[in-house]
């Protein structure tokens, strides 16, 4: 983690560009420039610079953003909650839609089944995010009065106002990453339709339903949680773009607007933030793989 | 079958030559693989040869803008609202799409390859620290490394080709290395140290090699993968220059106009997937043919 | 002799591939009778396990299962539905298989994989629905108080594993290779079954627990008196486990017959050429013998002896159909052998050779090949079908073009 801390410091000192300029704008007076510098901070060395930024973020202080003077976490709080309803709902709908027609495709492999839901997936993982995004908007939201195309409506105005304000954005984040997801599904499934135990399990006169989901499932799921941990990115990616389509305000448009006004604090903290939500989010994934997977949890096996 | 190409014979440039034929083999069976060879040959002849196939030059206002498509007229595909001929510009896209996609991946390719060659045949260490590093990347999301080089060395060709393919360094070290690791184990690495091969020569004429199937497979999906991460970032405002035609930036700039002119936005969109969609066709055809497997338990 | 407890005629199992139609089991026939231990041996890729799965029903799709009759305590199981089939498979017939490692599932545990086959096939008032069973799984999982748990720590102590109620709650990969195999063989116990199918039940385990293995399931088939289909490469273990044997070639039985009659008076050239390659402490010869050459393709295979490339004593009939002949004078159990040497019209030389066929010979056998045609199904039981007799089995007798030797066949 302090590897990834110092990486960000680092890294969005050496954008190129002065704060101070651009708060002031180009023909500024050179002792205010001087006088804004100081009062930022940014005249002091680097190092020193970096074991400040490294001593407050210990006390949980982010900084405050040059250009607005906010704490950064109240802005980031402030914009959190529509990043995380739309990773969350697209998530869930990734899943919804690759576990079932993964193992569908598998159990009937080379059916019509399998070619239409590879197909689908196909299609998935083809696409980026926010185009589906655009898609979606032209196709649907235009026809469909009660679904909005654009902004966000906290949970706090009711559920169903909520669910229809990100129901477009999060299918288009899950799309992509739930194509990804049921391919894999698919493959590990027809790996694990393969194995001597589940021909075990049916020469215990055990019904097929039963071989496939209480012998099969887990093992199945084994790899695709590790790969689903992997392809988090791919969500955050398509939450990101997909805020700008759909014109909410949450933490991707936050991030972009900040680079683009070289708000360094802004910037530090919001990539922090997202790392850090991804290295939890990664170890919330090992804590799943352990639990499904027996074979780790006493460390022996092959 | 197989047999003939054993060993050492037939090669072209490093690849054995009984992997082109297995390839071939399966473009024959499979519609599928017929119609990814296709598109890509399509795409690259498209990207390569721009600058003939182009009507127009990309940049230049010659038109009323926002016309619409009409097979009639003399922009077939309408004009953004510049008045620039959007056939001419999503040609040049095509070259950007392609440029920084095999760009990116060659770089992430190059150095995660190199990476894992090393850790992989020397272990111990060498290898704890280099895998360490990699698995420090992998915690990172790849837009958020994208987004920061981009940040950090400003927008251009190049280091949109840098940060995309910054984020596959990490793949390539971990499959190069695991194929490393099982290869070596097999006796004729032994046989090859035995009969007093030098490392570096037993990791170029004997592991490299081996290793090519699985990262042939890889570099296509990845290649898809980076074309639609340049469009994302371009898309974003964070891609190649602004007013450079590619793919996601004319798509970006299409959505200020979607309800007068669908078309900007929505013909780069179609060709970015019916493009990512006709190599991922490509990738699994190659998969097959190689028999490469798409889940790795570990 | 009372009826025997699994009786199959005429079993031919068959799997359509690129190159053409492997036959993996072609026209097999044999009994088991109750409290029997009766071995089937033969080389890998000669069809054993085939032969186990086609009884059991547990091929795929891919697989064409064909038989006059596998009739099992008086039912043919080829005529039961797919449900009245589940109530046989380890409930009336249990399996044994090769890998402990691989045919124990890794993510459930060992007490709950022998417990629901109990709940399934046992009378203890538990459910066993799918969503019953799901939510075990998942949710609750299995009460340690619950009777099939129970029964399964004492099937774990029965096999003799220690410890059993910590063992029953381990997961596989906890265990050596032959606890794991004792669990398998609880699990094959744990449904009261009259017959147990054990495929190569101690292939991948160390010679030093392999017969504490073969003796724990000698033992408590001869406890429970549970009748074992043994298959095996091995002819020791073969020797020292089974009452009857048949020996399987390239997906045809060969010979058959008491395990005594085959081993101290064998008449089919394979037989006599495996009992020769095994090594003997009061050996003295320089070299072990090997059977020269290699197995045929079993693709598109052609009629005739399938053994009569390799074999020293080949002449002029060996590439007519097989027909069963009966050894006379064994003195335990029916001594049958498909090798027309046994033709009563052929002279063997003191060399075991044939120098010249009389034509009585080439009539008699076109007679039995006659009277064995399908119109004559359901003959006496002695009576054996052969080759072409069968409805199916007008193959094409081209030969075989492709290099394979369709060895893998097992896999299936």
């Amino acid at each position: 983690m302090l590897f990834v801390v110092t990486v960000v410091f680092f890294a969005v000192r050496a954008v190129p560009g002065d704060p101070a300029r651009l708060m002031l704008g180009g023909d500024a007076d050179p002792a205010a420039l001087t006088a804004l510098r100081q009062e930022l901070g940014l005249n002091q060395p680097l190092y020193v610079q970096y074991f400040q930024w490294l001593r407050r973020l210990l006390t949980g202080n982010f900084g405050e953003s040059i250009r607005t003077g906010e704490p950064v976490l109240g802005s980031l709080a402030q914009v959190a909650g529509p990043t995380i309803s739309i990773a969350a709902l697209g998530m869930v709908i990734a899943l919804m839609i690759a576990v079932p027609t993964g193992i569908l495709s598998s159990v009937k492999r080379y059916e019509i089944e399998d070619y239409v839901s590879t197909t689908i997936a196909f299609f998935g993982i083809s696409m980026p995010a926010f185009w589906i995004g655009i898609v979606l908007i032209l196709v649907i939201g235009v026809n469909v009065d009660s679904i909005p195309t654009f902004g966000y409506t906290p949970i706090d105005e009711g559920v169903s106002p909520w669910f229809r304000s990100i129901i477009l954005p999060a299918f288009a984040v899950g799309f992509p990453y739930g194509g990804i997801l049921m391919r894999m599904m698919r493959s590990s499934m027809l790996e694990v339709l393969n194995e001597d135990y589940m021909r075990t399990a049916r020469a215990k006169g055990l019904s097929s339903n039963l071989v496939l989901f209480k012998h099969g499932l887990q093992n199945a799921l084994i790899p695709v949680v590790t790969l689903a941990g992997i392809f988090l990115a791919v969500v955050l990616g398509g939450v990101v773009a997909v805020e700008i389509v759909f014109g909410i305000r949450g933490i991707g448009r936050l991030l972009i607007g900040s680079i683009n006004r070289r708000d360094f604090p802004l910037i530090q903290g919001t990539v922090l933030i997202i790392s850090f939500v991804f290295v939890l989010a990664n170890i919330v994934v090992d804590l799943l793989y352990t639990m499904i997977n027996p074979r780790i949890k006493y460390g022996g096996g092959e | 079958m197989s047999s003939r190409f054993d060993g050492d014979g037939g090669r072209v440039f490093g690849i054995r030559t009984d992997l082109i034929e297995q390839f071939i083999g399966t473009v024959n069976r499979d519609l599928k693989a017929k119609v990814g060879v296709v598109i890509v040959t399509l795409f690259v002849i498209a990207a390569v040869f721009a600058p003939e196939l182009a009507p127009y030059d990309p940049m230049a206002q010659d038109f009323a803008p926002l016309q619409a498509p009409a097979l009639s007229s003399e922009t077939p595909l309408g004009t953004d609202s510049f008045g620039r001929d959007l056939l001419s510009r999503l040609m040049y896209g095509a070259r950007i799409s392609l440029g920084v996609g095999l760009g990116a991946v060659l770089f992430g390719a190059i150095i995660g390859v190199l990476l894992g060659l090393v850790a992989g045949f020397y272990g111990g260490w060498i290898d704890d620290l280099l895998m360490r590093s990699v698995d420090v990347m992998w915690a990172f999301p790849w837009l958020l490394i994208a987004i920061m080089l981009v940040a950090i060395f400003g927008q251009g060709v190049w280091n949109v080709v840098i940060a995309v393919g910054f984020a596959y360094i990490d793949d390539f070290a971990r499959i190069t290395r695991g194929e490393v690791l099982s290869i070596r184990e097999e006796e004729y690495i032994l046989a090859a140290e035995s009969v007093g091969l030098g490392d570096l020569e037993v990791v170029f004429e004997e592991v490299f090699p081996n290793t090519v199937a699985p990262i042939i497979v890889q570099f296509t999906v990845l290649v898809a993968r980076a074309m639609l991460a340049e469009a994302t970032l371009s898309f974003l405002g964070l891609g190649v220059k602004p007013s450079t035609p590619t793919w996601g930036a004319l798509l970006g700039q299409g959505r200020d106009f979607i309800t007068q002119a669908w078309w900007i936005s929505i013909i780069p969109g179609v060709l970015i997937m019916i493009t990512v969609l006709g190599i991922n066709l490509f990738g699994d055809a190659l998969r097959d043919a190689f028999d490469v497997r798409e889940v790795d338990s570990e | 002799m009372s009826e025997p407890l699994l009786d199959v005629r005429g079993l031919t199992t068959s799997f359509e591939t690129g190159q053409g139609k492997l036959t993996a089991v072609d026209d097999i026939s044999f009994s088991i009778g109750e409290g029997e231990v009766f071995g089937v041996v033969g080389e890998s890729g000669s069809g054993k396990s085939v032969t186990a799965l086609s009884v059991m029903r547990l091929l795929d799709d891919a697989g064409t299962v064909e038989a006059d009759e596998i009739r099992f305590n008086g039912t043919d199981l080829l005529s039961l539905s797919e449900r009245e089939m589940r109530n046989v498979r380890g409930g009336e017939i249990s399996m044994i298989f090769q890998d402990p490692m691989t045919s124990l599932n890794p993510v459930m545990t060992i007490g709950e994989q022998i417990a629901e086959v109990v709940r399934h096939h046992g009378d203890v008032g538990e459910r066993t629905g799918f969503w019953s069973e799901m939510r075990r799984k998942y949710v609750t999982g299995t009460s340690k108080e619950s009777r099939s748990w129970q029964r399964a720590v004492e099937l774990l102590e029965t096999v003799g594993i220690p410890e059993p109620e910590k063992r029953a709650t381990e997961f596989p990969h906890q265990l050596s290779g032959g606890m794991r195999q004792r669990v398998v063989i609880a699990q094959a116990l744990a449904g009261d079954p009259s017959l147990i199918i054990a495929d190569e039940p101690t292939t991948a385990l160390d010679v030093s627990i392999e017969a504490q293995i073969l003796n724990e399931i000698l033992e408590l088939s001869d406890e429970f008196g549970i009748s074992v289909l043994l298959i095996t490469h091995d002819l020791g273990v073969v020797r020292e486990t089974c009452d009857r044997v048949a020996v399987m070639y390239a997906s045809e039985f060969m010979e058959t017959g008491h395990v005594d009659d085959i081993f101290e008076d064998p008449h089919h050239p394979y037989t006599e050429g495996l009992l020769a390659s095994i090594p003997r402490i009061d050996d003295d010869r320089e070299w072990l013998s090997v059977i020269e050459g290699t197995v045929p393709d079993l693709i598109d295979k052609p009629a005739g002896c399938p053994f009569r490339d390799r074999c020293d004593y080949a002449f002029e009939l060996c590439d007519r159909p097989l027909v069963e002949y009966e050894i006379e004078g064994s003195a335990l159990e029916t001594h049958t052998v498909r090798c027309h040497r046994e033709n009563e019209h052929v002279e063997v030389d003191d060399s075991g050779h044939i120098d010249a066929v009389p034509e009585e010979a080439v009539a008699a056998l076109e007679r039995r090949i006659e009277a064995e045609s399908p119109g004559d199904a359901g003959g006496s039981v002695t009576s054996t079908t052969d080759v072409n007799a069968r409805a199916d089995g007008g193959r094409p007798t081209s030969p075989a073009t492709g290099s394979e030797n369709g060895g893998d066949q097992d896999e299936y």
